[in-house]
């Protein structure tokens, strides 16, 4: 419904800087999902259509976690890596900042530290504490100057059983978070009786984060 | 955080609360922490929810609910009924001048002018500046492109702010969110202010309904829109 939630729980959990949206809501045609280079809105709320003949639907975008990742191809020290559950993550203690990876992803959902980055509040209101996973340094409250930053899936939740913050924050529970490999899964059951799509699909990433289809497109007319 | 808030959550809950203490909430009253804290307490809550007008007693004066107001007749108004707006109606003389009706509707982003000046709510609303939904073909009209810095005025005063094309709009009709600052720090609108636009003729019916504040109709405003060089 576009309201934001999911993307301003996210700024808050991970201390994104003023500026950085890891994750963001783009203003679609429904269903149009699959070409969201093209159909997304030049503004949020600026529906498709001529009036008064309009379509309108909210797309997130956040990382994809791709099964078939470019960015993780591109670096060229291995700092983006794969965990084993397919979540797609930045180890900040390789990242040497070629940025090859903010070129390569197709979705555009990187974001680099130029600068120390200014945080409104100015104290640290989310996880706030330093994460490993396999031995690597993959979240911290401020990352330094000159990494790439994005989507954890909010690994530091999951790994002790909660659900990512965008998940729990939904106030209409649009967000399903799951095992994918568990066909008996809500995920998985919801992706099958529905008929989920992934974005960009033509491009081979395989994501991980699926769309299911807009049941009830709001059509405006007179 | 902590040098902000120095308390466990615990121990603001009893310190609001009050719990255990003489003078503690009502809804807690004669209850431990210990008690609320373990188990299901029964709070000391009335067993209804309140519901507006339960008792079915209306503060009217044949203290039903009146679909017919005797009180009104004076205005004229004393079933619900059409009436022209006052301003924005194509029978208005004014029209031909300012012919399109100005809205100043809410967003979501804000609640009236509370929450409009924080940071991550005006990176997602527009950087925080006021702009003008218009039709394409309003604006063609008018030889304003997308994005364009546009002056929308009436009689009555000015707003600027750039022009925003929305299919969503319908032709005829123009919309700046309200709600935004122009303070000696925050100007959300490049010059003016949407309510410089809006008439404060009060419904005179209103004024005479008990517990009801008088207002005007801020939808009910004619305006003209032209592009602004530079």
């Amino acid at each position: 419904m576009g309201c934001w939630t999911c993307a301003v729980g996210c700024k808050a959990i991970n201390d994104e800087p003023l500026g950085y949206w890891w994750n963001r809501i783009l203003t679609t045609e429904p269903n149009g999902s699959a070409q969201v280079a093209t159909s997304a809105s030049p503004a949020i709320d600026v529906p498709h259509g001529v009036f008064p003949n309009l379509e309108l639907a909210y797309l997130p975008v956040a990382c994809q976690h791709c099964n078939n990742a470019p960015c993780q191809k591109v670096c060229p020290v291995g700092a983006t890596f794969r965990r084993e559950d397919g979540v797609i993550l930045i180890d900040y203690e390789r990242c040497i900042g070629c940025r090859y990876c903010l070129a390569a992803c197709p979705y555009g959902v990187r974001i680099f530290n130029w600068g120390p980055g200014e945080r409104v509040p100015d104290f640290i209101i989310g996880y706030g504490e330093d994460y490993r996973t396999e031995g690597r340094l993959v979240f911290e409250p401020v990352r330094p100057m000159g990494v790439m930053e994005k989507c954890t899936l909010c690994v530091e939740r999951i790994d002790v059983g909660e659900e990512p913050f965008c998940v729990a924050v939904c106030p209409v529970g649009a967000r399903v978070f799951g095992d994918l490999n568990d066909p008996q899964s809500e995920v998985s059951t919801l992706i099958n009786e529905e008929g989920a799509s992934q974005l960009l699909a033509q491009l081979g990433t395989d994501p991980n984060i699926y769309y299911l289809p807009v049941r009830h497109p709001d059509k405006v007319s007179e | 955080m902590g040098s902000y808030f120095n308390q466990t959550p615990d121990e603001y809950i009893r310190m609001i609360l009050r719990i255990g203490q003489k003078d503690a909430d009502p809804t807690v009253k004669g209850l431990t922490f210990a008690q609320l804290t373990h188990g299901a307490p029964h709070l000391n809550m009335p067993t209804i929810p309140y519901v507006p007008f339960f008792d079915k007693k209306f503060p009217t004066k044949s203290g039903k609910i009146e679909f017919y107001v005797e009180m009104l007749v004076p205005y004229h108004q004393e079933i619900c009924d059409y009436q022209e707006p006052i301003e924005a109606t194509a029978s208005n003389p004014l029209f031909k001048k300012y012919p399109l009706i100005f809205l100043s509707t809410h967003t979501r982003f804000r609640t009236h002018s509370q929450y409009t000046h924080l940071p991550w709510l005006e990176e997602i609303n527009n950087s925080g500046q006021g702009f003008l939904e218009i039709n394409p073909k309003d604006a063609h009209d008018r030889g304003i492109q997308d994005g364009d810095v546009v002056k929308i005025f009436n009689d009555r005063g000015i707003l600027k702010v750039r022009a925003r094309f929305t299919e969503g709009i319908k032709p005829g009709i123009v919309n700046c969110y309200q709600g935004g600052w122009d303070t000696v720090r925050v100007h959300q609108y490049i010059e003016g202010h949407p309510n410089n636009l809006t008439h404060q003729i009060a419904n005179p019916a209103q004024s005479i309904i008990p517990n009801f504040r008088s207002n005007a109709a801020y939808y009910d405003c004619l305006v003209q829109v032209q592009r602004e060089d530079g």
